[in-house]
C-alpha cells in the first residue's frame, strides 16, 4: 500500500471540516472493506487518485446507532451492517431490509462493514477494479471495456458509456422502503431521497452519488410503514454467500381490501444505479395482486439493453420479481 | 473385517490438527529469518511483448534495494534441460512475454514496500506483439505465434487408434456427436507460491511450499552447478498444492539466485493475484465427442478430438491427460483419439487435482447420458452395460486391473440415491422449480503404486518411534496414513509415532505428492520399513526368549510368544540393541496389472427455472480405493473434492478479456469458489477391495472425488430441464440461456 496521512476524529463537524480542508486529496474512512482493498490494489487512473489522506470516522460516536422516532427509524451512517442485520426493531419493521442486510457479503463483511460505507462503495466492475484497465471511463480514461469484452455481469439498463451495477444490497432495499438520506457538510446538513443520492453515468461518470468532496453521509431515515404492508428481498446469487447480486429485488406493498394500495418496486444489479421499476408499481395499483403479477414482470423487463452476454438477467429480474410478489400474494 | 486390524481402517484425528488449528504449525509463509530480504518478481502487464529495454538505474539506487536482476544478469546459471520439469520452453526471465503476468525482472530489498518501490522504479520498454488467447483460434494458420514453431505443441497431434471406429460406427445404431468445453480454473491453495532461500558456506537451504522437494534439490543442483548434497531442502506445513506445487518453478530459482548474489536469506511469497497470474491452472478443453453405440446400448466406437489450452509453456501434454478418460474408463473396441495441446497467450496450464480427467469426464458422461436418452436405456443400466471390467484393465496392451469394484459403486451409489424411485425421465419433472437426479462415473490411473518409494523407521531406546518420509504433507493428512501404518505393522500405539517428511537432508523421496499416489507408495515403504524394524528387534527378542522371531508377537508393550502372556518389554529388547533399530522399506511395482481407483456420483438437484437458480440438494459418493487405511482422511478427502468438484461444475472460471488478452478476475471476490451454504449433504460410500498392490489391500484416492461430481450435476440440471448442459460452469445464465433454447426447440 502507498503511504498515507490518517487522521481520526470524534464528530461530524470534525471530519467535514478536514474534508473541505483536503478537498478531492482525501477520502472517508468507515468500515475499510472496500476502500482500503483499492488501496491495496493500487487503483489508479487519469481522475482516480489513491488517497492521499483518510479520514477515520469510525471515532465518532454520534453516527452508530439504530433509533425509533416519530415517523419511523433513524440508522447512522456508522453502524455496522451486523448490528442491521440483528436488530429485533428493524426485523419487526421492515423486514425486507433485514432480509437484504442478512444476505449480505459474509459475516466478517457484515462486521466490519457500515451503513454509510455499503451506501457508498464503489463498483464492481472487474475492468474498473483491475489496475491494467487504467483507461476505463470511471477512472478518467477514454474507454469502456464491458461492452465488448467480458459482460456478464455488467447493467442491462441505463448503461450509455458506463455498464456498472450498483453492488449494494441495501439501497434497493432502502429505496423500496422510501428512506432518506442526511449529508452532512460544512455549511449543515440536508435530507435527500436516497432515490435521487444515486446518479447515472450520464450525470457523472467518476462517481455514483451526488456527495461532494467536502460532504459526509451522515444518517438514514426510513418513514413508518405503512398500514398492512408487506415486503420481499430477494437475492438471485452464483453462491449462498460472498456473492453479490445477478439481480435482487426489494419490493415493498400495501394490500388492503384484496388489492394492492401502495407499491414500491427496486432493483439491484441491473443499472448502474437501484432501479426503481416503476412501470411494474403502477401495473399492480389497485390490482388484486395475484392478477396483475404477469403483467407486472412483463413491464419491469421492458426497456432492458443487454450486452453481449448478459441478456439472461433480464430473464432473471423477470424470474426474481415474479418470485417476490409470488410470496407476498 | 476391521477387526482384523488394530489401527488401520479406523477414524483418528489428524495428527497435527491441534498445532494447525491452534497456528503452532510453522508454514513456509511463516518462516523470516534475521537478515532476510523481500524478492519480487516484475511482471509483464502484456500477454505478449518483446522487451526492448529495461532501465533498473533507479530501482538499484533506491536505499534498501539489495539487488535487481534481469535476464542478462542470469546467463551463468544452468536452466535449459534442468531435471524435473515439465518445460524446457521457458525461460528463468523472460525476454519476450508470453502471456500477461510473465516475470521479466526481480528484485529484492528489506522490506515489502521498499521492494514493491524498486519494481515501479523499473523501466520496461516493450514492443507489443499480436497476441492469441482462445486455442482453437490458436491452431488456425494465420494466428500470432506463441513460440516461433507454432503453436501446436510438438507440431502434431497426439494419436490414439484401437480397432476401426469406422467399423464402429457402422454397427451402431445410434452415433452421437457433440462439443464440450470446461473453464480454467485455480488451484486457490490457502497457501500460495512462497519460498525462503538461504546460503550458508556453499550450501543452499531452501523452505518451499512443495509436493516434491526432492525434484527441486536435483534441480537447483543443476542450477547452481552444485552436487545435491549441497541443497536442502524443506517443506513441513503446507496449506495446500493440488497440482500447483508439484516441481521446481522459477519463483524458487530467483529466490535462491538473489540469495546467493545479496549474501542474506531471501523470501518470495506470491500475492493472490500473482497466484492467478503466474502460477498454475487447470487447462480449459474443448472436446468434439462422436460415439456410437447398439440398441441395447453397447458402445460400439469412442471418437474423441480434444483441444487443450496449454497456456505460454508446455507443462505437461494436456490433450492426453484428457483423452486418458476416453481411453480407459469404458470397455470399447473401437476407439480414435486426437488431441491438440495449444500454446496461447495465457498463463502456463499445469497440473490440478486429477490431471486432465474432469475435464474429459464431464464431456464424456454429458454424452454418455444423452446417449443413453436417445436410445431409450436408464443411465445407469447404460453404464453398468458399458464400464471397463476387471480383465479390460489397458484395453490396448491387453493387461487386466489390479482390483475394480465399478460394478458395487455403481449400484451402491444408486441405491443411495434412490435412483429406482426417483428417476424420471429428462425434462418431465412439473412446475417452475423442477427435480433431477443424475450420475457419472469415473476410473482412472490417480492411485497407483509409483516409484521411488523408500521410508525409514526407526524405533528409540525407549520404544517411541520416528517415521521418516520424503511424501509432502500437502494438507491431506498423510502424516496420520504413515503413522497408522507404521503403527499398525509394528504393533505399537499410535501416538508414541513421530512422522518427518519432505526434508531432503533427513528422508528419502517418494515422489511427489500428486496422483493421489503416497498412500501406497510411500505407505508400500513404510510398511516395509516397519516390518524391517520388527524383525530386528524380534531377532534380539527371540535370543532372550530362546524361541524363533516367527513366533513372536508384540502386544502392549511386550513381546512374546503367540498365545502366551509371558513375555518380556519392548524397551528391555531395545536396550539389548547393539544400535538404534532403523527399518528401511523400499516398494516396487505391481507386475501384470494395471492399478485404477473407481468411482459413481449421484447428484440430485433443484432447478428454478424462473430465476435459474440451480440448488444441489445431495451428492451420493460412491468409491473404491481399496482397503481404506485412514478412515477420518479418506473421508476428508472425499469431501474436499465433491466441494472443489462443484465449484469446477457450478462457480469456478478464470476469465480473459479477448481485447487485452488480460484476466479480469484475478481475486477471489470475482473468482467464485463456493462457500460451505452451497454444500449439500455429502453421503459418503467406500467399496474395499483388496488390492494386490498396495499396504493392507489399499490404493489410492484423493483425486477422483474431484471428477465426477460436476458431471453428475450437469446430468440432474439435464434431467430436471431436458436440455443437456455441454458447457461449464453450469451458472444462471447457462440455465436461463437453455431455458429458452429448449423453448424454442
Ligand atoms: C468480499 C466482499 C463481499 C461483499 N458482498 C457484498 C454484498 O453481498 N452486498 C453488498 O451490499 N455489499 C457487499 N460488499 C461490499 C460491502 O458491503 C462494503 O465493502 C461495505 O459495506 C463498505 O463499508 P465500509 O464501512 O467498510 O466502507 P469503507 O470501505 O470504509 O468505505 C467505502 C466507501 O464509502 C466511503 N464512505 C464510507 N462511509 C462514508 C460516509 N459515512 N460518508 C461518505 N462516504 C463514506 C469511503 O470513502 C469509500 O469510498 C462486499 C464486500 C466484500 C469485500
Ligand atoms: S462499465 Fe464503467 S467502470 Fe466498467 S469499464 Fe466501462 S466505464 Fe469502466
Amino acid at each position: 500500500m502507498k503511504p498515507f496521512d490518517y487522521y481520526t476524529v470524534t464528530s461530524v463537524a470534525q471530519a467535514v471540516s478536514l474534508l473541505s480542508k483536503h478537498r478531492h486529496k482525501a477520502a472517508v474512512l468507515a468500515g475499510g472493506s472496500d476502500l482500503l482493498a483499492m488501496m491495496k490494489d493500487r487503483l489508479e487512473g487519469p481522475k482516480l487518485k489513491l488517497p492521499a489522506a483518510l479520514i477515520d470516522i469510525k471515532g465518532i460516536k454520534e453516527l452508530s446507532y439504530i433509533k425509533e422516532q416519530k415517523n419511523g427509524v433513524r440508522i447512522g451512517a456508522g453502524t455496522v451492517l451486523a448490528d442491521i442485520a440483528s436488530s429485533e426493531l428493524i426485523a419487526k419493521r421492515y423486514p425486507l431490509l433485514h432480509q437484504a442486510a442478512g444476505q449480505l457479503g459474509v459475516p466478517q463483511i457484515r462486521n466490519v462493514g457500515t451503513l454509510g460505507g455499503n451506501l457508498c462503495q464503489r463498483p464492481r466492475c472487474w475492468y474498473f477494479r483491475g489496475k491494467s484497465f487504467a483507461n476505463c471511463f470511471r477512472k478518467g480514461g477514454g474507454t469502456c471495456y464491458a461492452p465488448g469484452g467480458e459482460n456478464r455481469y455488467h447493467a442491462v439498463f441505463g448503461g450509455s458509456n458506463c455498464y456498472i451495477v450498483h453492488p449494494s444490497d441495501l439501497a434497493p432495499a432502502l429505496i423500496a422502503l422510501d428512506a432518506r438520506v442526511e449529508i452532512a457538510s460544512p455549511k449543515g446538513s440536508r435530507m435527500v431521497p436516497l432515490e435521487k443520492f444515486y446518479v447515472g453515468p450520464d450525470k457523472n461518470i467518476l462517481g455514483e452519488t451526488i456527495l461532494g468532496p467536502q460532504e459526509l453521509l451522515a444518517a438514514v431515515e426510513i418513514p413508518a410503514p405503512a398500514a398492512a404492508s408487506r415486503g420481499a428481498y430477494l437475492k438471485l446469487k452464483e453462491r449462498q454467500a460472498f456473492d453479490f447480486a445477478i439481480v435482487s429485488v426489494a419490493v415493498n406493498l400495501s394490500v388492503a381490501g384484496g388489492s394492492v394500495g401502495q407499491a414500491r418496486i427496486a432493483f439491484g444489479g441491473l443499472a448502474p444505479v437501484p432501479l426503481r421499476a416503476v412501470k411494474a408499481e403502477a401495473g399492480l395499483k389497485g390490482k388484486a395482486l395475484k392478477d396483475a403479477i404477469a403483467a407486472a414482470c412483463k413491464a419491469a423487463a421492458e426497456g432492458a439493453e443487454p450486452l453481449s452476454q448478459n441478456g439472461y438477467k433480464v430473464d432473471a429480474a423477470r424470474g426474481v420479481l415474479e418470485e417476490a410478489l409470488l410470496s407476498l400474494a | 473385517m476391521s477387526n482384523e486390524f488394530r489401527v488401520v481402517g479406523k477414524r483418528y484425528p489428524k495428527m497435527d490438527a491441534w498445532e494447525r488449528v491452534s497456528g503452532q504449525a510453522v508454514y513456509v509463509s511463516d518462516i523470516y529469518l534475521p537478515g532476510m530480504l523481500y524478492g519480487k518478481i516484475l511482471r509483464s502487464p502484456h500477454p505478449h511483448a518483446r522487451v526492448a529495454g529495461i532501465d533498473t538505474e533507479q530501482a538499484k539506487a533506491l536505499p534498501g534495494v539489495k539487488a535487481v536482476l534481469t535476464p542478462k544478469d542470469i546467463t551463468d546459471f544452468n536452466w535449459t534441460k534442468c531435471p524435473g520439469r515439465g518445460h524446457h520452453d521457458m525461460p528463468i526471465l523472460a525476454d519476450i512475454a508470453r502471456y500477461a503476468g510473465e516475470d521479466i525482472a526481480v528484485a529484492a530489498a528489506v522490506d515489502e514496500e521498499r521492494v514493491q518501490e524498486a519494481l515501479d522504479l523499473i523501466k520496461v520498454e516493450y514492443q507489443p506483439l499480436p497476441f492469441v488467447i482462445d486455442p482453437e483460434e490458436a491452431l488456425k494458420p494465420a494466428a500470432p505465434k506463441v513460440h516461433p514453431a507454432g503453436n501446436l505443441v510438438g507440431g502434431k497431434p497426439v494419436v490414439l487408434n484401437r480397432g476401426s471406429v469406422e467399423k464402429g460406427f457402422q454397427e451402431a445404431d445410434l452415433v452421437y456427436e457433440a462439443r464440450y468445453s470446461t473453464p480454467l480454473l485455480q488451484h486457490a491453495t490457502a497457501e500460495p507460491r512462497v519460498c525462503v532461500a538461504r546460503w550458508e558456506r556453499g550450501r543452499l537451504t531452501i523452505w518451499d511450499s512443495l509436493q516434491h522437494t526432492f525434484g527441486t534439490q536435483a534441480g537447483l543442483a543443476y542450477v547452481f552447478k552444485i552436487p545435491m548434497s549441497k541443497v536442502r531442502v524443506v517443506c513441513d506445513y503446507m496449506g495446500g498444492g493440488f497440482g500447483d506445487k508439484i516441481q521446481m518453478e522459477r519463483y524458487s530459482v530467483l529466490a535462491s539466485i538473489l540469495a546467493l548474489k545479496t549474501g542474506r536469506p531471501v523470501r518470495i511469497e506470491f500475492d493472490r493475484e500473482e497466484n492467478f497470474l503466474a502460477a498454475h491452472h487447470r487447462y480449459p478443453a474443448v472436446c468434439y465427442l462422436k460415439y456410437g453405440a447398439r440398441k441395447d446400448g453397447t458402445l460400439t466406437a469412442i471418437q474423441a478430438k480434444v483441444v487443450a489450452n496449454a497456456g505460454a509453456y508446455c507443462h505437461l501434454d494436456g490433450a492426453m491427460g484428457v483423452l486418458e478418460t476416453m481411453k480407459g474408463v469404458y470397455r470399447c473396441p473401437n476407439l480414435k483419439g486426437e488431441g491438440y495441446t495449444v500454446y496461447t497467450n495465457t498463463p502456463e496450464g499445469g497440473a490440478m487435482r486429477c490431471v486432465g480427467h474432469p475435464q474429459g469426464q464431464f464431456a464424456q458422461e454429458v454424452h454418455m447420458d444423452i446417449m443413453a436418452h436417445k436410445l431409450g436405456i436408464d443411465p445407469v443400466a447404460f453404464r453398468m452395460k458399458n464400464f471397463a471390467r476387471l480383465e479390460d484393465g489397458d484395453q490396448d496392451k491387453k493387461i487386466p486391473f489390479s482390483s475394480n469394484a465399478m460394478e458395487e459403486c455403481i449400484r451402491k451409489g444408486a441405491e443411495a440415491s434412490g435412483w429406482a424411485q426417483k428417476w424420471q425421465k429428462p425434462g418431465t419433472s412439473p412446475g417452475p422449480v423442477k427435480k433431477g437426479l443424475g450420475m457419472a462415473i469415473h476410473s482412472c490411473r490417480h492411485g497407483a503404486m509409483a516409484l521411488p518409494s523408500a521410508g525409514m523407521v526407526k524405533v528409540n531406546s525407549d520404544g517411541t518411534v520416528n517415521v521418516l518420509i520424503g511424501t509432502a504433507d500437502v494438507g491431506g493428512n498423510q502424516k496420520s496414513t504413515m503413522a497408522m501404518i507404521a503403527a499398525e505393522e509394528l504393533g505399537v500405539p499410535l501416538d508414541v509415532i513421530s512422522v518427518t517428511t519432505a526434508d531432503t537432508d533427513v528422508t528419502l523421496d517418494t515422489g511427489s505428492t500428486a496422483g493421489s499416489k503416497q498412500t501406497i507408495t510411500a505407505g508400500n515403504a513404510i510398511k516395509l520399513a516397519a516390518a524391517d524394524a520388527k524383525n530386528q528387534i524380534f531377532a534380539i527378542a527371540a535370543g532372550e526368549l530362546k524361541t524363533a522371531k516367527e513366533n513372536l508377537e508384540l502386544v502392549g508393550g511386550q513381546i512374546r510368544p503367540k498365545g502366551s502372556d509371558k513375555g518380556i518389554a519392548l524397551t528391555a529388547v531395545l536396550r539389548k540393541a547393539p544400535a538404534t533399530i532403523t527399518g528401511r522399506g523400499t516398494g516396487s511395482l505391481l507386475k501384470g496389472a494395471i492399478t485404477h481407483c473407481f468411482a459413481a456420483h449421484f447428484a440430485e438437484v433443484e432447478v428454478d427455472t424462473l430465476s435459474g437458480k440451480v440448488r444441489v440438494l445431495n451428492i451420493y459418493a460412491a468409491h473404491d480405493l481399496g482397503k481404506v487405511i485412514n478412515l477420518s482422511g479418506a473421508e476428508n478427502q472425499t469431501d474436499g473434492g465433491v466441494i472443489q468438484g462443484i465449484g469446477f461444475g457450478m462457480t469456478e472460471n478464470q476469465l480473459f478479456d479477448l481485447d487485452t488478452g488480460i484476466c479480469v478476475n484475478p481475486n477471489l471476490v470475482d473468482y467464485k469458489l463456493v462457500t460451505i451454504k452451497d454444500i449439500p449433504e455429502i453421503h459418503i460410500q467406500f467399496i474395499e477391495p483388496l488390492d494386490p498392490g498396495g499396504p493392507y489391500g489399499a490404493r489410492g484416492l484423493s483425486e477422483p472425488p474431484y471428477s465426477v461430481p460436476a458431471p453428475a450435476i450437469a446430468n440432474a440440471v439435464y434431467n430436471a430441464i431436458g436440455v443437456g448442459m455441454t458447457d461449464l460452469p453450469i451458472t444462471i445464465r447457462s440455465i436461463l440461456e437453455s431455458r429458452n433454447r429448449g423453448a424454442k426447440a
